[in-house]
């Protein structure tokens, strides 16, 4: 899970820094390292939703807990089920 | 000593408020320093305020992320600090932003000589905050007169033109009238229930079986006059001749930040302090104000010819959803509420910029859709994005505005308003037309004059990225977005 985020995170942001250079109608070779940095950017925040994630389902159950609510298992369409819940 | 304790967690709590009071008078005394000769207001000034207010904006949303306190009431109780708050003051600080990192290149073009601009915009970051935080109808009233006053500044700000003195003075003389509907509204609370604090007023209506005609009435005056500045019908009248006649820059604020605080000051009001009034007055009057909004927002954006006209009722219309997602009065119509606005954002972020762009390399003052049409040529690129913004605004699937929608729609079912949610598929089929006759007139309209290309600076083309980057993130894979709202929806309703 964490290399796919990562990698589709970093493929976010080369198409991102691409999509400026596009847009800018200027070369795409333009500032490599932005595309770089971009990478590492978009590689970051992949790699921290999951953890974002599992936070924030512990941080809701512990919400619910508070209202005398049981462990949610859906939210909106999100479905995540007990392995998350449990794994707390 | 003991006393400076008492307000430690206070102060710890509204740090990012304080430092951006302060950044506002460096600011200031920046600008006021270097800007003594006329000469380095372009080539020294401008630059080096855009750069010192994005990194006052940045510090502060940092400040915002990083916020130890997590749920507390702060300086007795006139503001707050929760997880609602957080998220607000997050989108807030994005779309302020983008708003300066595409300013520059509009200032210059403008000649738009005053470094005032950028200390209204930390102005208007610091009355935002402040509003979002209320937790008392006073704390609420300053805080919105203190970001009407900016606004009302702006609206007028190039003085040369007739369009923006009158969308001034306009906003002016009817945002006065909301104000005064708010202090009425107030009053009348007050000398009913005994305070203007949010969380005793919700302790005293908790139960109450009988209310008195003055709770009501006072509170449709406040939620009117809110509601007048999120631009709702019936009070819708000043949106379209403000958007127009204001410079681009300053429209693209108002179509921007201003709507997910005073949506924040409605939720507080309506989910928290009066919920027992929900079957009794919120889901009326909430459903009243959503259809009249779209069938407005459908019915008058038929016949316009210029784009920021169109994009007025269209934010009219936009409301006019969110308005029903609140109306459904469960913890999905909030999420909903919260999903729609951060989309919308996007989206107006996205369309605005265009828009803004279009200002710069079109001759006419009053943007209207011939003058689109070689900008969508020039840059064929550009012109698929905004495209592909139309679309989503429209609701068509599978853009991110279709699932904003839906889950409007699916508050509404789940809420038993079926009809409403007959009218509202029907208003968004009819608005859907002016949406798709833009991309008709962009793309087969004939037009004999030359285009010329013109370069998009490179904020713009970041803020350009970023905002269909994000809806597209939240398209493929919205969980992270559903928990957060579920959170923060979660932390108001109980």
């Amino acid at each position: 899970m964490g290399i796919t985020a990562m990698t589709v995170g970093g493929a976010f942001g080369i198409v991102a820094k691409g999509t400026v250079n596009r847009l800018m109608k200027v070369s795409l070779r333009r500032a490599p390292w932005e595309y770089v940095l971009g990478a590492g950017i978009g590689a970051y925040v992949g790699n921290k939703i999951p953890q974002w994630e599992a936070t924030l389902i512990s941080d809701i159950n512990e919400m619910r807990a508070d209202r005398n609510m049981p462990p949610a298992t859906r939210v909106g369409g999100y479905e995540f089920g007990s392995s998350i819940t449990d794994s707390k | 000593m003991k006393f400076a304790l008492i307000f430690q967690n206070d102060t710890v709590a509204f740090l990012p408020e304080l430092f951006l009071a302060i950044s506002i008078l460096v600011v200031l005394l920046h600008g006021s320093f270097l800007g003594v000769t006329a000469a380095s207001l372009h080539s020294y000034l401008t630059p080096s305020m855009v750069r010192l207010t994005s990194g006052t904006l940045f510090l502060s949303l940092l400040l915002v992320i990083n916020n130890p306190v997590e749920s507390q009431t702060l300086w007795n109780a006139i503001f707050i600090a929760d997880y609602l708050s957080t998220w607000a003051k997050f989108i807030i600080f994005i779309g302020l932003l983008f708003c300066v990192s595409v300013s520059e290149s509009y200032m210059f073009s403008a000649r738009f000589r005053a470094y005032e601009f950028f200390v209204f915009i930390l102005g208007i970051a610091l009355s935002l905050c402040l509003l979002i935080s209320s937790y008392d109808l006073l704390s609420i009233y300053l805080s919105m007169e203190f970001l009407s006053l900016i606004f009302y500044v702006l609206a007028a700000w190039k003085k040369n033109s007739y369009f923006s003195a009158e969308a001034g003075l306009k906003y002016f003389i009817l945002g006065s009238v909301a104000s005064i509907f708010f202090l009425f509204g107030s009053s009348l609370i007050y000398f009913s229930l005994g305070t203007t604090n949010l969380a005793s007023l919700a302790l005293l209506t908790e139960n109450l079986s009988v209310s008195s005609a003055f709770i009501y009435f006072g509170l449709v005056c406040i939620v009117s006059a809110l509601l007048f500045k999120l631009g709702a019908a019936p009070y819708h009248m000043w949106i379209a001749d403000v958007y127009e006649g204001a410079p681009t820059l300053v429209s693209l604020i108002f179509a921007l930040v201003p709507k997910v605080a005073f949506f924040v000051v409605v939720l507080r009001i309506a989910f928290t302090s009066f919920w027992s009034l929900f079957p009794t007055l919120w889901e009326d009057f909430f459903c009243i104000c959503g259809l009249l909004s779209l069938f407005i927002g459908c019915l008058c954006g038929l016949g316009e010819t210029k784009i920021k006209r169109i994009l007025a009722f269209s934010s009219v219309g936009h409301v006019g959803f969110l308005c029903l997602g609140l109306a459904s009065g469960s913890i999905e119509g909030i999420q909903a509420v919260l999903f729609y606005l951060v989309f919308y954002m996007l989206t107006a972020a996205f369309l605005w910029v265009y828009v803004l762009h279009l200002d710069l390399t079109s001759n006419s003052s009053l943007l209207t859709f011939a003058d689109a049409i070689g900008l969508v040529r020039s840059n064929p690129f550009l012109g698929f994005g905004v495209v592909l913004m139309i679309f989503s605004l429209a609701g068509i699937p599978p853009f991110g505005g279709f699932f904003a929608k839906l889950n409007i729609f699916i508050g509404l079912v789940d809420s038993s308003f079926f009809i409403v949610a007959i009218f509202a598929v029907l208003t968004s089929v009819i608005s859907a037309f002016y949406y798709i006759r833009l991309i008709k007139i962009f793309y087969f309209e004939k037009n004999n004059n030359w285009f010329f290309f013109a370069p998009l600076t490179k904020g713009a083309s970041i803020v350009l990225v970023l905002s269909g980057l994000i809806i597209i993130f939240f398209m493929l894979s919205p969980n992270l977005f559903y928990l957060l709202s579920y959170k923060v929806g979660l932390g108001l309703f109980f």
